[in-house]
């Protein structure tokens, strides 16, 4: 079974994901966080999920509730477990994020929000956005076999990959930039800010049930916000 | 033992779509080899096999005696120098001074070494050994990456498309850089599909057709052969122009279709033996 | 057609902001609908900064450059609209707009923004597609083709708008043999009602292509005129490649001052790009 929601219902569970993760109670981010994970077994790509999971975070997870129970000292903050009350804010996002992503892929992302025929600046903005990551993930993936080439030992140790990495940090932000003016260029000359009616061949229009789901969210988000 | 050595070498991206078929060839070290093939053909992948990018799904590589892989990596570039086609994926430095010694440095040598002071010169980077490699116009880039993989100073070279979107003087830059290697005793091969290029720099062709190796012979030989322009065709490939009328006037086939022409050549090539 | 061009350029420089030099100074030239010019020239002597002010990404993008001359479009309009210019840039993937998932999808996209009516849409694509021999590749993702299989797609995309003005950066860069024929038989096709703009290193095809060309070397024109008589002008054309044909002769002959050299070189043009086309 393949679950796909509407770009819309993602950016609602989004904000509801930041809402509660800031708001919520650590009960509201418990049964949040059990929410998400159920409808994780449900996704096609539920492998990658979980492997990014294992990798990143929950031992990202650990960590923080190490460091902030154990290692630093405890801030006046009223909850039993500082540690804790960090890593669920953590998770909360973090499983939001994964989910999104395991759900949907750029191109899709850009198709619905397009059929919501929101002002082309929004389009525009999403579609360079998704540009950066996506052209920064590449660039460093090329350079880190060009660096190889170029007689890299990449096993010789993690702390001697990571020091090589670190300069590259900027240099691939800058392309990445670079990359993304180049394709706003490129956009604007397709037209993309034409300010005649556009025409639609493939439209992905919110089913009902997105259009429940998203206001059911925001609902939700907005009455947390209020009676936190 | 030849330098690369392609033992029925197989290989494919995904299970239903091969991209080499058994491809069997060995180079020697100071061999100047063309690899040439349509889009598609296999060249860059084979490339990439050469150093131990990818492993092969069946046959083996050699490279001086080393099986390639990723943890054999840095032996392999110890021994061959590479270009890859795009130069924006391999620039990573923020001077092209830098750039030029990274590889060098991974290899323990450093700025005053006797290579990159040459390479430089050879290139003729002097001016611009402090600019940001972003700041380089596309051509120049692809000179950059050439120019790092020479520094190196390893015994063999790989260059793919080294010739794809430069002008004139990175052309006569490359041709210098090319001629100097051969003067040096380095053999190298090009991944190119401008054969008016690779067939003046290199003494061998190879060439790839859907993962297959389809030609592979001394290029004086094979542009000796009767049908070498119908064996290019039937490969995708166009023989250049020089060899191409070379051709036809040894065998006066131009005349049937340009008698016009053909007059006018025969009395040029007369009043020029004549002039000295 | 109108007598008076359809694009006119007259003293027309411009200078990046913080730049020392000029990306170009002083091109004129005047182009009519039906046209083609070509510029060549070595890397670096701004013929793609021409190109970006001549399609209005320098007055668009970088408006705090030094700009001087005159450029008339026939529209006297500040930029030219996007559904009225096609731009094939240099590098291809740029051109991506990444957004749609298959390639038939990516030549619609710009359509779609420009407001085209769904069944003409439909019309180009295939006209695309079968131009540019993209059937086995018209479901696949934009972003699994190849560098020039994704060139292709990018030629399609501009030209699946039908501009009246097209611009082209280099666009035989990682095209094989093959695919150079398909992008001259389009260009011909094309050019009859439109202007074309060509910035290429090979003379092959700007002698098989275009009716003037413009020879920029440092951001100065050294000559304006028609393909055939570049060379056999007495400018200094040594930072070019020297175009196939003549290098042959040369090769072949020896030497090129002789008497009949204006006649052979015709000869050998047309020769060579009846080759190509066939």
């Amino acid at each position: 079974m393949k679950i796909k929601f509407h770009p819309i219902v993602l950016i609602a569970l989004l904000i509801f994901a930041f809402i509660t993760a800031l708001a919520g109670e650590i009960i509201h981010q418990l049964l949040f966080i059990a929410l998400l994970l159920f409808v994780s077994v449900f996704l096609k790509k539920r492998k990658a999920f979980w492997k990014k999971m294992a990798t990143f975070g929950i031992p990202l997870t650990v960590v923080l509730i190490i460091l902030n129970d154990v290692i630093l000292p405890p801030l006046a903050t009223g909850h039993p477990s500082q540690g804790i009350h960090y890593a669920l804010r953590f998770l909360v996002l973090l499983i939001c994020l994964l989910t999104i992503v395991h759900t949907t892929t750029p191109t899709e992302f850009a198709l619905g929000l397009r059929s919501l025929r929101l002002p082309p600046r929004f389009n525009h903005i999403f579609l360079l956005s998704f540009e950066v990551f996506d052209s920064f993930r590449t660039i460093t993936r090329n350079v880190t076999i060009a660096q190889q080439l170029r007689g890299f030992r990449i096993r010789r140790n993690i702390f001697n990959r990571a020091k090589n990495l670190f300069p590259l940090f900027f240099p691939v932000v800058f392309s990445a930039l670079s990359m993304s003016l180049d394709r706003g260029i490129a956009l604007d000359l397709k037209g993309i800010n034409s300010p005649s009616a556009k025409t639609y061949l493939a439209e992905w229009k919110p089913t009902i049930l997105d259009k429940l789901t998203t206001v059911f969210l925001i609902v939700c988000s907005f009455l947390f916000f209020l009676f936190r | 033992m030849a330098f690369v050595e392609f033992t029925n070498v197989g290989f494919s991206y995904s299970h239903n779509s091969p991209v080499l078929h058994s491809i069997s060839f060995s180079i020697e070290r100071t061999e100047h080899v063309m690899l040439a093939g349509t889009i598609g053909a296999g060249k860059s992948t084979a490339l990439k096999l050469a150093v131990g990018l990818f492993a092969p799904d069946k046959g083996s590589i050699r490279v001086d005696g080393i099986s390639p892989s990723i943890p054999s990596l840095y032996e392999i570039v110890k021994r061959i120098g590479v270009a890859l086609q795009n130069p924006s994926d391999q620039i990573f430095c923020s001077t092209v001074r830098e750039e030029m010694l990274y590889g060098l440095r991974n290899l323990g040598a450093n700025e005053t070494s006797d290579t990159f002071q040459r390479t430089v010169a050879l290139f003729g980077f002097s001016r611009l050994l402090d600019k940001h490699p972003y700041d380089l116009h596309p051509a120049q880039r692809r000179l950059l990456t050439i120019a790092s993989a020479i520094a190196m100073n390893t015994p063999f070279y790989i260059f793919d498309e080294p010739t794809s979107g430069i002008s004139k003087p990175e052309r006569e830059s490359i041709v210098g850089a090319l001629h100097q290697l051969r003067i040096a005793g380095k053999g190298y091969m090009l991944i190119t599909h401008d054969l008016a290029f690779g067939m003046e720099h290199c003494d061998r062709i190879l060439v790839f057709n859907k993962g297959i190796l389809a030609v592979d012979e001394s290029l004086p030989d094979f542009l000796q052969r009767e049908n070498a322009q119908g064996i290019l065709k039937k490969n995708g490939l166009q023989m250049p122009i020089v060899p191409r009328m070379s051709a036809q006037l040894a065998q006066n086939t131009i005349t049937a279709q340009y008698p016009d022409f053909i007059s006018q050549l025969r009395q040029q090539q007369t009043s020029s033996k004549q002039a000295p | 057609m109108t007598a008076h061009p359809n694009l006119l350029l007259e003293h027309f420089s411009y200078t990046y902001p913080f730049a020392d030099r000029p990306a170009f100074t002083d091109v004129s030239f005047e182009l009519l609908s039906g046209e083609t010019l070509g510029i060549v020239g070595p890397s670096t002597s701004g013929k793609t900064s021409l190109l970006y002010a001549i399609a209005g990404i320098l007055q668009k993008h970088f408006p705090a450059g030094i700009m001087s001359g005159n450029i008339l479009r026939e529209a006297a309009k500040p930029f030219i609209s996007p559904a009225e210019i096609g731009f094939v840039f240099q590098d291809q993937y740029m051109q991506l707009s990444g957004a749609t998932e298959t390639v038939e999808a990516e030549i619609a996209f710009s359509l779609e923004q420009l407001g085209t009516p769904p069944n003409i849409i439909r019309e180009r694509i295939v006209e695309q597609v079968s131009q540019f021999h993209l059937e086995h590749l018209a479901r696949r993702h934009p972003q699994t083709l190849s560098g020039g299989e994704t060139r292709m797609l990018a030629l399609a995309c501009e030209m699946a708008k039908h501009p009246r003005c097209l611009l082209l950066d280099q666009p035989t860069e990682s095209l094989h043999p093959e695919g150079i024929n398909l992008l001259i038989n389009a260009l011909n096709r094309i050019k009859q009602s439109a202007m074309l703009i060509v910035v290429e290193h090979r003379l092959e095809l700007i002698n098989a292509l275009c009716d003037k060309v413009l020879f920029l070397l440092n951001g100065n024109q050294q000559f304006y005129g028609h393909p055939s008589e570049l060379f056999s002008s007495d400018i200094d054309t040594h930072s070019l490649d020297i175009p196939s044909w003549i290098d042959a002769q040369r090769k072949l002959l020896g030497h090129v001052e002789t008497l009949s050299y204006r006649k052979s070189l015709r000869t050998l043009q047309q020769w060579h790009s009846s080759n190509l086309q066939t």
